[in-house]
């Protein structure tokens, strides 16, 4: 019998970002990075653990708008062009460094791993990457979970619970169209909880959600086993709180993993680093350089003299960091279960986009993790939130504290001088969109297509994302329109299902730009 | 041309435009794709030539020619009704505001060609939205084709919202426009408008703000954790009294230490029954505003008869452990890691910038 068990979640969410109106917009690159350097790589590894009967557990938040993205056409099209022009251009690169044996071994590298993932994403499962990661689900290896319709905010809601409500409950209905069930677990937006969440939880059999360590720390009354064992809130929802040396020790500046010297660097890219002629083709048309995800340095060290990286060499610091990773979460075990006398749960949580993305061998990292677990000891096991609560049912009935895994841990990243001016719009939206559903609840095809769009212009000016970016970002003019252009949207569609003149050739473009959940059901702001 | 007139007219109207154009490889693209071919081609031409080439001006023209004076008559409509209401307005500054606004009305009427941004629009685009855009053109006319003018300043519900941000803060703001907000002054006392912080169970407020004229928000400082407050906002009377215009709902501060209060409830909740059967089972047994975890505890420990094992007690539990377990947890372990992947890649992003700033890494041939 294991001592304990480990449950890795890894967070997986990028905001709405589809511009049809546009042939390249440089803000869809967040998701075509993401599908080449960390969603394809999580498939392989879970393709090569499979096919080698590795027994694994991992657990994966898809968002609602990671999801839509990924099944949507368009962008399907686009990532197809995205990643043939960076074969291309490392076909190119194969050519150009002939002379130089370590840059034209990762020339060579990087071009066989865009074709690899080409063939992935187009042969392997169709284009469909959201039917992969079901696949997995569908063997018991992956559980994945639901989030917020749009990754609202869901505590800064709460003058208006039906919108927290409708995020939640339109999350639902969109796992099951993605997934063909029900999701069992929830990852709240930005892990903001209040109490009273849970109610909505309820109601949607969400069994679970994950919080930030204090959020279950300074729950009432004190949790006995700490952030070790999950809690029930008053509502019978379990909350599971993160393991915070576990996160130390992948993320810390200091300690982390991630900063090894033979890691690759993630500054140096062709994209800045080449003739501006030879590379203006793979850059932005109007010439902006930005990372082309072709990069040849290791971190190095402390010094702006990069060495070319060595796949071979990190991959070693992978697996010994891995090693390292069980080793200390044997030990974690091994001490907490002397205390508790029962066996200890560690929640590891993660940002997905932080694997492979930014640390480049995370997925790698990943795969060693979960072979060495299954062979190499014998004191802990991984599992999955569902599964555990499944094997064990009896918990101590907690209210968690309102928090949130942002800088400070409560609200303050998204209510603060550069964001807050967006509340008392989007609270009066959320008032009008329930006035509009109850009023109208006999609308003509014209008009429910107009209720339709009305909800998911609302739940895309929702998306916590914006408020994050005007906080934090270099993107804060995208995220400052985003916001308002919704806003409008939504105002204008309110003005029009009021009196009565819905513009049907507007409705279809703005239908065609923001086209996130189509079968979307608006009674649930009623 | 704006977007949506390509979209209402036909694909061959749309081919017929593109040839016009003379663009190629265009007889596989779908309608959409057609447009949005059209619309670039149009911008790059206005970009390079600075106007419209004759060609692309005759072209748009004739497609967009009725659907323009529809528009025109709409928006000279509204401009009127603007004009009128602004006539009408008895303050000051929402005259100063009208004198503002002509321009741009001038701006949209005074011209055939297609709809130019106000100047609140433009001023904006070109301060935030060309440096991460393709190209400055074509994200200007994003903007432009909705002509959505922007979000008002206020909806006058009179709401009073107040939320806590963390242990210590609460935030508050009110939706008032500025002439409630002025005629609300206009009755106070002093001219000022109050905002008061009550604490739940006291009847005299905690803080009384005098808040400036032009303010819509507030951050105030309780600096007491798990405590529960509410806001008014209105203003003293001539003659005394205080008068109420937003009375807001309750909000608690979060807990910012681990709770003194040390009882333990178990509860068994298998996975596999659904709440709502959960719900069915416990039919006539629970109490008023029970909720389901509680009613469940109470009659496992009542013995109840549950189709599924029950455990209501986990095993002895000393002082020793709970110190040990303490001491692990202790100190600010879990204030210290708490980055998202948004925070941690923008995090990344200006340094790069500020590397590039520095010169470590210098682009080369640039």
């Amino acid at each position: 019998m294991p001592q304990g068990y480990v449950a890795l979640i890894l967070h997986a969410h990028l905001p709405f970002v589809r511009h049809p109106e546009y042939e390249e917009f440089l803000e869809e690159d967040w998701l075509y990075e993401a599908i080449t350097e960390t969603y394809i790589p999580i498939i392989r590894v879970m393709e090569g653990l499979v096919r080698d009967g590795v027994d694994f557990r991992l657990t994966m938040s898809m968002t609602p708008p990671l999801c839509s993205m990924l099944l949507d056409p368009l962008l399907q099209d686009r990532y197809v062009k995205h990643i043939s022009r960076l074969i291309e251009l490392t076909g190119k690169e194969i050519e150009r460094t002939k002379q130089d044996q370590a840059f034209h071994d990762l020339a060579w590298f990087y071009h066989n791993r865009f074709k690899e993932a080409r063939a992935t994403f187009c042969d392997g499962y169709g284009r469909n990457l959201v039917g992969a990661f079901r696949k997995f689900q569908e063997l018991g290896k992956l559980e994945i979970i639901t989030c917020g319709a749009t990754h609202g905010f869901l505590p800064l809601m709460r003058e208006h619970p039906q919108s927290i409500r409708a995020q939640i409950m339109i999350a639902r209905d969109h796992y099951r169209q993605c997934f063909g069930c029900d999701p069992r677990g929830i990852w709240l937006p930005e892990c903001a909880y209040e109490p009273g969440i849970e109610d909505f939880l309820q109601e949607a059999e969400i069994r679970w959600f994950t919080m930030d360590t204090h959020g279950i720390m300074f729950g009432h009354p004190r949790p006995r086993y700490g952030i070790y064992a999950p809690v029930y809130t008053p509502a019978g929802v379990a909350a599971f709180g993160r393991d915070l040396e576990s996160s130390k020790q992948v993320w810390s500046a200091e300690e982390g993993y991630p900063g090894d010297y033979e890691y690759r660097d993630f500054y140096r890219d062709v994209g800045f680093d080449l003739d501006f002629e030879y590379i203006k083709p793979y850059i932005h048309p109007d010439g902006i350089r930005c990372f082309t995800g072709v990069k040849y340095y290791k971190i190095t060290g402390r010094t702006v003299h990069k060495q070319p990286y060595n796949r071979g060499r990190a991959l070693e610091k992978a697996a010994s960091h891995a090693g390292n990773f069980m080793f200390n979460r044997e030990k974690q075990v091994e001490h907490l279960y002397g205390v508790m006398r029962r066996e200890p749960l560690i929640i590891s949580p993660y940002d997905a986009e932080l694997y492979g993305h930014w640390w480049f061998e995370g997925p790698e990292f990943l795969d060693y993790f979960m072979r060495k677990v299954a062979y190499d000891q014998h004191v802990f096991k991984l599992t999955t939130p569902s599964e555990y609560l499944r094997m064990f049912p009896t918990q101590q009935i907690v209210t968690p504290s309102a928090s949130s895994w942002g800088n400070k841990g409560y609200w303050e990243v998204w209510l603060e001088g550069s964001n807050a001016w967006i509340y008392p719009h989007l609270h009066v939206a959320a008032e009008r969109m329930t006035e509009l559903v109850r009023h109208f609840h006999r609308a003509d095809p014209l008009g429910q297509r107009a209720l339709r769009q009305a909800a998911r212009e609302l739940l895309l000016a929702q998306s916590s994302d914006w408020a994050f970016i005007m906080k934090t970002g270099t993107t804060v003019p995208y995220a400052v329109k985003r916001t308002k252009d919704h806003l409008l949207r939504f105002t204008r569609l309110y003005e029009q299902i009021k009196s009565g003149h819905i513009d049907e050739s507007w409705l279809a473009s703005v239908e065609w730009r923001d086209n996130i959940f189509p079968d979307l059901n608006y009674q649930h702001y009623a | 041309m704006k977007k949506m007139d390509l979209l209402t007219r036909t694909k061959t109207e749309l081919l017929k435009v593109a040839h016009r154009l003379g663009l190629r490889g265009i007889s596989t693209l779908n309608k959409p794709e057609l447009a949005a071919r059209i619309r670039r081609a149009q911008q790059a031409r206005s970009v390079k030539t600075m106007r419209p080439s004759l060609g692309v001006a005759v072209a748009a023209h004739k497609l967009t020619n009725d659907l323009k004076r529809r528009a025109i008559r709409k928006r000279a409509k509204a401009a009127a009704a603007r004009a009128r209401a602004a006539r009408k307005s008895v303050s000051p500054a929402r005259k100063i505001k009208a004198v503002v606004k002509s321009p741009k009305t001038a701006a949209v009427l005074g011209t055939d060609q297609a709809p130019v941004a106000t100047s609140a629009a433009v001023k904006e685009l070109s301060a935030h939205k060309f440096d991460v855009a393709p190209t400055p053109a074509a994200r200007k006319q994003v903007f432009i084709e909705d002509n959505l003018g922007d979000l008002p300043e206020a909806y006058g519900t009179g709401r009073l919202f107040l939320v806590a941000r963390d242990p210590h803060w609460l935030f508050a703001y009110w939706d008032l426009s500025w002439q409630q907000m002025a005629d609300d002054r206009g009755q106070a006392v002093d001219g000022r408008l109050v905002l008061r912080v009550f604490e739940k169970n006291h009847a005299e407020p905690v803080q009384e703000l005098t808040l400036q004229h032009d303010s819509r928000n507030w951050y105030i400082h309780v600096g007491k954790a798990a405590t529960t407050y509410s806001a008014q906002l209105g203003y003293w009377r001539q003659g005394g009294g205080f008068n109420v215009i937003g009375q807001s709902r309750e909000a608690t501060t979060p807990a910012a230490a681990v709770s003194p209060d040390t009882t333990a409830r178990f509860v068994t909740i298998p996975l596999d029954f659904s709440f709502r059967e959960l719900t069915n089972m416990l039919k006539g047994h629970v109490r008023d505003g029970e909720r389901l975890a509680d009613a469940l505890h109470r009659l496992e420990l009542a013995g109840f008869s549950f189709p599924f094992k029950v455990e209501v007690a986990l095993g002895p539990w000393t002082a020793e452990q709970a110190a040990a377990l303490e001491r692990l947890l202790g100190g600010d372990l879990w204030r210290r890691i708490r980055m998202g992947s948004f925070e941690i890649s923008e995090w990344l992003r200006r340094r790069l910038l500020e590397e590039l700033g520095s010169g470590t890494v210098r682009p080369r041939n640039d």
